[in-house]
């Protein structure tokens, strides 16, 4: 199961490496050719994949050691450093520079290390931005806002980690725990893992909480609340999954989505379109809204370049074009189409809400609200059809 | 650990301690806040004329911005500001004590509990280097005041199970803390309640001299707080504050806009799960490590620091599963923890350290205890070898005396280069060296005209001109200036927006503005008015522009 799991997602192979320690002390008094076979293969499972450079680069840049390293803070520190060049400090006498006690390799490597482990244990994250608010409103951590743990499920799963320690027994207890190394080697993207080590621990509490009562009726009335409280939240969550996805749906998924329902077919066929790329790639959700035959896409996609070693951009497909503009500037034509966010249209910052025109073109749609995470290109994405007077 | 060891360690604690609060005071942060300028200047009024800016006698509560701050943090400053004068230093510097009084006070309050030297030792090294008691330290706030009261309170209650008379003083303190801060005003009748309810039995036994005593004391300070109270001045801000207006502040829009019948969408989006969701959101966002050691807390107040520093989290997590672990024996010090939170929970903002500093105390303790466990865990393991314990003992040294060092000059580092140049504008930053300047010039004029971006800036003019309280208190009409405030004139000083087409119209008046409302190239048009000065700001732009019309 260790090596379907590792071919599944290779982010799994510390709790892999547990389990096979795991099977190592269970095996010890078999045979040694059991040994040899779990080693072996855990081994192969665990080297082969290694031996792809652009692989282990990719699992580096994901895993703790990309934070750890020099590289990934040294313009911080050096950044740091200047500063006290630049403003008079105490800590610069004749010459010492004392803040090297404070900017040095140690301090931010143990500093990086604990952080990147914290990452993980973001309780604001975890709930959901429509139950929890992010600590600062500069962080942009809560794009995903569907709920992930109910808030008062926190405690039973404090409580039941707590109790998991002396409950059961090993080796479970060793692989119930290792469910938390993914997250912790990987970042919180990972925390999937401990779905299983999540739900145990709540089940845990609550089965404690219950039995631990004397009287019937508290059990009952634990139930109860419990039931009550799982009953809520469930169906609240489903009825924001359902009908209320637009509230937690990440911003840019959301945006593509309107831009392509907005657009008709005869539109997107016959008319130049130039669309944003400030929502991601606008191509890949194009190719998707629209069922575009792949065939047909790789007779017209002429345009595309390779930005970064083994990453490709699409620029434009047929007559769809991709890219931020400033459509002041742009070379405009009759009857195209240009979709973006209200600062590529005009220079009117701060007032966008009230612009109703632009030079050679009549915005024709604006959907509003969108967190553009730029203020000087405003809340308001607009679809504009250029219109010429004739003379 | 011997005494002497003890003693020696506990003044290196303080003494780094107080290198990290006292050292370039005056200029970080960069200029007075709001609240420190109105507790600072009411300060300099109490010690001129014995009444705050509002012509109150010796005022319990001082209204201010109509948030009715407490008084008894303004008679702690008045010493220092007749001693070193009306200035960031006098303002902030009675806090600056308290911040070092509070690193030993730890240190004892952490050895009545756990009666453990060391524990007590690691949380006063703890204390002296966590940003956010540095950052409260350096600052002059009710908060860290009345967190002082609090742990002197708490640290008699203990010593009074031995010294039984100390139990009035005990009270005593924490009542100037339940009036000092709004947070205060729920956790300390909430904490008192379950002191007495823990110790009742002991303090049954006192003698009735100091059980009585501790009832006059109880009675002659909580019934004048109730007055306070139903008038209006005790519980001002939390009227501004408050959770409830999140009362259907999320299941209005969630139960628009389907087709589900009326009364399962009010079962689905009910309001007061929602409400609670939300109480209990903010009340866990004060224990989310997160909030705690890695994220730097709103306002941009630590300048690249979280409220903890990162390595104090092993400490943390070890020391709350040995509080949890000696539930019975650290009972006190559990329910502190979960009643901390709970005024800062009941507030609309959903992360505010200066509305929780009891937790922060009660979380250094836990670092302190953690510590103190990890120490012992090492020399533990090498008890067996002389050599190994004194390779493994001298290594641990070297590493906290690293730590120590390293985060001590990060955190000094942060405070006197990176706030000053990165949150400056945080600060309300040009009024230090704009109002002297300003003042100075002012005596030529009829009137002075003071743009105003922000609210409430006449406070900075009172103070950093020095005016005197006897002359402001003449000039002060209370029916003018209204309830809510909104006048906020004094002598020559008007605050209002500049409007230049219009005002450049008026006779030997002083602008106070900025390049916006007080252009260059019209100024140079207009017959009689001439650009006077421009003062520059830390971050080199025009912190104001000083226009004359003669």
């Amino acid at each position: 199961m260790g090596v379907f799991s590792l071919l599944a997602d290779f982010h799994s192979f510390p709790i892999v490496l547990v389990l096979f320690y795991l099977n190592f002390i269970d095996v010890k008094n078999r045979t040694y050719l059991k040994i040899a076979f779990f080693s072996i293969g855990t081994l192969v499972f665990l080297i082969l994949p290694l031996t792809n450079p652009r692989f282990t680069s990719y699992l580096f840049k994901q895993s703790l050691l990309n934070y750890v390293l020099p590289k990934s803070y040294d313009y911080l520190l050096q950044e740091r450093m200047s500063y006290g060049q630049v403003r008079k400090t105490p800590l610069i006498i004749q010459g010492v520079n004392f803040s090297r006690l404070a900017f040095n390799k140690p301090h931010y490597t143990l500093d990086n290390t604990i952080k990147f482990l914290l990452t993980t244990l973001d309780l604001d994250k975890l709930s959901s931005g429509l139950m929890a608010q992010s600590t600062v409103s500069r962080d942009n951590n809560l794009s995903d806002l569907f709920p992930k743990i109910f808030l008062w499920q926190y405690p039973l799963i404090i409580f039941g980690l707590l109790l998991a320690i002396s409950k059961i027994k090993n080796p479970y207890r060793t692989f119930f725990f290792a469910l938390f190394l993914p997250p912790l080697f990987f970042g919180d993207r990972y925390l999937i893992f401990t779905l299983p080590t999540i739900a145990l621990s709540c089940a845990l509490a609550i089965y404690t909480f219950i039995k631990v009562q004397n009287h019937k009726l508290m059990k009952l009335t634990i139930s109860t609340v419990f039931f009550f409280l799982m009953i809520a939240s469930t169906l609240s969550s489903l009825d924001i999954f359902l009908f209320h996805w637009d509230t937690w749906i990440p911003e840019q998924d959301l945006r593509q989505f309107q831009i392509w329902k907005t657009l008709s077919d005869k539109e997107i066929t016959t008319q130049k379109i130039t669309v944003t790329d400030r929502f991601g790639e606008p191509a890949f959700y194009y190719l998707y809204y629209l069922k575009v035959n792949p065939s047909d896409f790789l007779e017209t996609s002429k345009d595309i370049k390779e930005i970064s070693p083994g990453v490709q951009r699409i620029n434009s497909i047929a007559n769809l074009y991709f890219r931020s503009f400033k459509y002041y500037e742009s070379d405009r034509k009759p009857d195209q189409i240009w979709i973006g966010l209200a600062g590529e249209f005009s220079r009117e910052a701060g007032s966008y809400g009230q612009v109703s025109t632009v030079v050679d073109g009549e915005i024709y749609k604006k959907i509003g609200s969108v967190k553009s995470g730029d203020k000087r290109l405003g809340d308001e994405l607009w679809f504009v059809r250029t219109v010429f007077n004739k003379l | 650990m011997k005494n002497n060891i003890s003693v020696l360690l506990l003044v290196i604690a303080v003494l780094g301690g107080t290198a990290l609060r006292l050292i370039g005071l005056s200029d970080s942060p960069p200029s007075l806040n709001w609240d420190e300028a109105a507790l600072g200047y009411n300060a300099y009024s109490i010690s001129e004329t014995g009444r705050d800016e509002y012509g109150e006698f010796f005022p319990i509560f001082t209204r201010s911005f109509d948030d009715y701050k407490s008084a008894i943090p303004i008679y702690f400053m008045i010493p220092s500001i007749r001693i070193f004068g009306l200035n960031e230093f006098g303002v902030r510097f009675p806090s600056v004590i308290l911040g070092i009084i509070n690193i030993a006070i730890i240190f004892l309050l952490v050895f009545k509990i756990t009666e453990s030297g060391l524990a007590g030792l690691s949380s006063s090294f703890a204390l002296s280097i966590e940003p956010w008691a540095v950052h409260y330290s350096r600052t002059f706030h009710e908060a860290t005041t009345a967190l002082f009261f609090f742990i002197v309170g708490w640290l008699m209650f203990i010593y009074s199970k031995k010294k039984n008379y100390l139990l009035p003083i005990s009270m005593f303190s924490f009542l100037l803390s339940l009036y000092t801060y709004h947070s205060n005003k729920l956790i300390v009748p909430l904490f008192l309640g379950i002191l007495f309810l823990f110790n009742r039995r002991l303090i049954l036994t006192y003698p009735k001299k100091i059980l009585a005593s501790t009832i006059l004391v109880l009675v002659g300070l909580v019934i004048p707080f109730i007055f306070f109270a139903f008038s209006g001045q005790a519980f001002a801000r939390a009227g501004s504050t408050n959770i409830f207006i999140m009362w259907q502040a999320e299941t209005k829009g969630l139960r628009n806009n389907h087709l589900l019948p009326p009364i399962i969408s009010h079962l689905i989006h009910n309001d007061t799960y929602y409400f609670l969701q939300a109480f209990f959101g903010r009340y866990l966002s004060y224990f989310s490590p997160t909030n705690l050691f890695l994220k730097e807390p709103p306002e941009n107040a630590l300048a690249g620091n979280s409220l903890f520093n990162s390595f104090e989290f092993v400490g943390w997590l070890t020391g709350l599963l040995i509080i949890l672990k000696k539930g019975s024996r650290l009972k006190e010090l559990i329910a502190l923890m979960l009643i901390s939170p709970i005024p800062a929970a009941l507030t609309w903002n959903w992360f505010q350290p200066t509305r929780s500093l009891t937790l922060l105390l009660v979380f250094s303790i836990a670092i302190g205890i953690g510590l103190e466990k990890i120490i012992r865990t090492v020399l533990y393991l090498c008890q067996e070898s002389r050599y190994l314990k004194i390779l493994l003992s001298g290594g641990l040294i070297s590493l906290l005396a690293f730590i120590y060092i390293s985060w001590a000059v990060y955190i000094l580092d942060s405070t006197l280069v990176y706030l000053p140049l990165r949150d400056s504008g945080q600060w309300q930053p040009g009024f230090r060296e704009t109002v002297p300047i300003i003042y100075q010039f002012s005596q030529k004029y009829d009137q002075v005209i003071i743009e105003t971006p922000h609210a409430q800036p006449y406070i900075f003019y009172l103070l950093y001109s020095q005016y005197p309280p006897n002359e402001y208190l003449k000039q002060l009409d209370l029916k003018k200036i209204g309830n809510p405030r909104k006048h906020y004139d004094f002598g020559k000083f008007k605050f209002r927006k500049i409007y230049w087409p219009e005002d450049r119209n008026l006779q030997k008046t002083l602008f106070v503005g900025n390049d916006f409302n007080l252009p260059t190239s019209d100024i140079d048009s207009q017959p009689g008015a001439k650009v006077v000065t421009q003062i520059m700001g830390l971050d080199g732009y025009i912190a104001a522009k000083v226009v004359s019309k003669e």
